[in-house]
C-alpha cells in the first residue's frame, strides 16, 4: 500500500509539449495534496472545478503542464504505464461498455493489467486467468453485489447495475489507489450507502480511496479528508467537520446553509437497514 | 464453461474449413470424384487429374482461404478498434490504396513483365495508406478521427483508380483493370499464395497479437490506457497489420467485399461479445465463407466464370440484412 503525492500541478489544454501556454486558462492550477492509504478522500466543488481533471492527472491520463505525480513509495515509479495500471485503478464518470459483454467478461478485464501478456489472449479458450485472477474477479463481484448478474449482458442490466459492474471492474484491478469519478452518481439511495459502505471498507483494507462526489451529507459522513475545489483550485482540505463550515461551502458552491447549529434536524440522514 | 465452448469452436471450425476445402476439390469444368482425391493424396493419380488438383483447384482453395481468414480477422479486429459494427478491414484505406497500387502497375504494363510487380506495388501502396492516415491523424485520435482519416485516405486511392481508368490508353486495359477490381481467385497458381502468405501472416499475427488490448478498448479509451494498454500503439499496430494483411490479399486476388463485415457478426454469435475471442473464429468463418463461395462458384454453369468479389457482395448483403432483422441478436449495444 503506497499514498499518492500530488505536487504543484498544473493542466492546461494542448500538448505538453507546448509547455504551459500562459494565454491559456489552465483547468486545474497549482494542485498539491495528498491520497493518503487507508483514508477515503472525497474531491467536491461545484460542475467545472476540476475534479475530473484532478483525478484523470493523478491517474496518468493527462501529461501535467508543470508539477508532477509521485507515489509515496520512491521505488515505485509513476511513469511507467504498466506500474501504474497495478497500483492505480480508474473508473471514469461516464462509461459505457460498447459491446454488450457478459458482466464477467467485463469485470474479468480489470485484471489485464496482471496478465502475461497478449499472447495468451491470441488463442479462444486458452484461459490466460490465473487461479488468483478468478479470485479476485469473484471477490470484486462479490463485493460490488453483482455475483447473481455475472452471466448477464451488460446491456440488460439498470443503470445502477451496470455502474456496480464497473465499479467491480475497478475492484478487481486489486489495486492500491483507487480514483473513481462520481461512484455512485446513478444510483438509489440504498445503493449509494451500499457502495459508500464498500468504498469505506476499501479504505479500512488500507486502500487510498478517492471519489469526486456531490453529495454533502454522504461525503461528510464517510470521507477522513475533504478536498474542496473551485475554479481550478484547491480551496481547502482536511476533516469533513474542518471543511464544511458556512464560509466554506459558500465560497465554494454558492450555497448557503440555512441553520448550521441544528442541521441533523434539516437534513435527511439515511443508513441502510440492517436484517 | 465460456473457455471451452470457445476452444471448442474453433476446433469445429477448423475442421470445417478442412472439409469445405477437400469437398471444394471436386468442384469445377472437369470431373473429379474423392477416389480421384485419395489417390492424388497417395500420389497414385493420373498425371492430368493431378495437375488439375495439384496445380489450379489447391493452390486457389488455398488463396481463398487464406484471404478470407485475414478478412474475417481483419473485420474483427477494426470493428474492435474502432468500436463500430460498420467497420470493415477496408475502412482504414488499405483496400483501396492496395488496388490503386496494382492498378497503376497494370495500367503501366508491368504485371505481364514483373510478376512481382503487382503484390509488391499493392502492399506498398497499402503501407504508404497507413502513412497518409498517421499524417491526416496525428498520432492518438479519436476513433471517429480516424474512421474520417480512414475514409479520407479510400477515397484518395478510388479517385486514383477512377483516374487510371479514365486515362487508360485502350479498352483492354480498362476491361483489364476493372476484372480485376471485381476480384476472383481464378487462375491462381501457388505462386500468388507465396506472394500473399508473408503479408498476411505478419499481419495476422499483429491483429492475433492485439486481442487483449482490443478487449480493454470495449471499456472506452482512458479505461484502456489506466489498464496499462498503449493505445496509440494500438492503433498503428492494427492499421499495420490491416496494410500488410489486406494488402497483400488485395494484391492476390483484387477487392471482394462483405466478407470482412459478415464474418465478424456471425463470430460473435458464436462466441460473444469478447473482441479477444471473436478475433480466431471470424477469421475461420471468413476463411470457410470464402471457400465455399468459390466453389459455388465452380459448380455454377456459366459462360463466364462469376468473380467472387461478385457473388461475396451477393452473399454478404442479404446476410447482414438477415443478422440486421429487427427481432435478431443485437449487433452492439443500442
Amino acid at each position: 500500500m503506497t499514498n499518492l503525492h500530488i505536487e504543484k500541478l498544473t493542466y492546461s489544454f494542448g500538448p505538453a509539449s507546448r509547455g504551459y501556454n500562459k494565454s491559456e486558462t489552465p483547468i486545474v492550477t497549482d494542485i498539491n495534496c495528498e491520497f493518503v492509504a487507508g483514508q477515503l478522500t472525497s474531491i467536491m466543488g461545484p460542475n467545472g472545478a476540476g475534479k475530473t481533471t484532478a483525478l484523470k492527472l493523478a491517474a496518468g491520463l493527462l501529461e501535467p503542464s508543470q508539477g508532477y505525480i509521485r507515489f509515496g513509495d520512491p521505488t515505485i515509479d509513476f511513469k511507467d504505464a504498466s506500474v501504474r495500471a497495478r497500483r492505480i485503478a480508474y473508473l471514469p464518470q461516464f462509461q459505457s461498455v460498447v459491446w454488450p459483454m457478459l458482466v464477467r467478461e467485463v469485470v474479468a478485464l480489470g485484471r489485464l493489467p496482471h496478465a502475461a501478456g497478449n499472447i495468451s489472449g491470441m488463442v479462444p479458450g486458452f484461459n490466460s486467468l490465473r487461479a488468483d485472477d478468478e479470485e479476485a474477479i469473484n471477490d470484486a463481484m462479490v463485493q460490488a453485489n453483482i455475483l447473481k448478474l455475472q452471466d448477464r449482458a451488460i446491456d440488460s442490466l439498470s443503470g445502477g447495475e451496470q455502474a456496480r459492474v464497473l465499479l467491480a471492474r475497478a475492484l478487481a484491478t486489486q489495486a492500491d489507489i483507487f480514483l473513481l469519478d462520481e461512484p455512485i452518481q446513478s444510483l438509489d439511495p440504498a445503493g449509494q450507502l451500499e457502495v459508500m459502505n464498500l468504498l469505506q471498507g476499501l479504505a479500512q483494507q488500507g486502500k487510498a480511496v478517492v471519489i469526486s462526489i456531490h453529495d454533502m451529507n454522504l461525503a461528510a459522513h464517510y470521507s477522513d479528508q475533504v478536498i474542496l475545489m473551485r475554479a481550478g483550485k484547491i480551496h481547502c482540505f482536511g476533516a469533513p467537520q474542518d471543511v464544511f463550515t458556512s464560509p466554506n461551502i459558500r465560497g465554494v458552491f454558492d450555497v448557503q446553509i440555512l441553520s448550521a447549529a441544528d442541521r441533523n434536524e434539516q437534513l435527511i440522514q439515511l443508513d441502510l437497514i440492517k436484517d | 464453461m465460456a473457455m471451452q465452448r470457445n476452444f471448442n469452436i474453433s476446433i469445429i471450425l477448423i475442421g470445417l474449413l478442412a472439409v469445405t476445402s477437400i469437398l471444394s476439390l471436386l468442384f469445377g469444368a472437369a470431373e473429379i470424384s474423392l477416389r480421384n482425391i485419395f489417390d492424388w493424396i497417395s500420389g497414385q493419380g493420373e498425371p492430368m487429374q493431378a495437375i488439375i488438383l495439384g496445380d489450379i483447384r489447391a493452390p486457389r482453395i488455398t488463396l481463398a482461404a487464406l484471404v478470407g481468414f485475414v478478412l474475417g480477422l481483419g473485420g474483427a479486429s477494426v470493428q474492435g478498434l474502432l468500436r463500430n459494427p460498420l467497420a470493415e478491414p477496408s475502412l482504414l484505406g488499405a483496400s483501396n490504396a492496395a488496388a490503386l497500387g496494382a492498378v497503376l502497375v497494370i495500367y503501366l504494363g508491368l504485371a505481364t513483365t514483373v510478376s512481382y510487380a503487382v503484390p509488391i506495388a499493392a502492399s506498398l501502396a497499402a503501407l504508404a495508406s497507413v502513412g497518409l492516415l498517421a499524417l491526416f491523424t496525428g498520432g492518438h485520435v479519436s476513433s471517429i478521427r480516424l474512421i474520417l482519416a480512414g475514409f479520407a485516405v479510400s477515397a484518395l486511392a478510388g479517385a486514383g483508380i477512377a483516374l487510371a481508368l479514365n486515362l487508360s490508353p485502350n479498352v483492354f486495359a480498362a476491361l483489364e483493370i476493372s476484372f480485376w477490381l471485381l476480384g476472383a481467385v481464378e487462375n491462381s497458381s501457388w505462386q500468388h499464395v507465396y506472394l500473399a502468405l508473408p503479408g498476411c501472416l505478419v499481419g495476422a499475427l499483429l491483429m492475433l497479437g492485439s486481442a487483449k488490448s482490443l478487449n480493454a478498448l470495449s471499456l472506452g479509451d482512458d479505461v484502456a490506457r489506466s489498464l496499462g494498454v498503449g493505445v496509440t500503439g494500438l492503433q498503428w499496430r492494427i492499421s499495420i497489420g490491416l496494410a500488410l494483411a489486406i494488402g497483400s490479399a488485395v494484391a492476390a486476388t483484387g477487392v471482394i467485399g462483405f466478407v470482412g463485415l459478415v464474418a465478424p457478426h456471425m463470430a460473435r454469435r458464436l462466441t460473444g461479445y469478447s473482441i479477444s475471442r471473436s478475433l480466431l473464429v471470424s477469421g475461420l468463418l471468413g476463411a470457410i465463407l470464402l471457400v465455399a463461395g468459390d466453389s459455388l462458384i465452380r459448380s455454377l454453369p456459366t459462360q463466364t466464370e462469376l468473380k467472387l468479389g461478385v457473388l461475396t457482395a451477393f452473399l454478404g448483403v442479404p446476410m447482414l440484412l438477415y443478422l440486421l432483422r429487427p427481432r435478431g441478436s443485437k449487433l452492439v449495444q443500442e
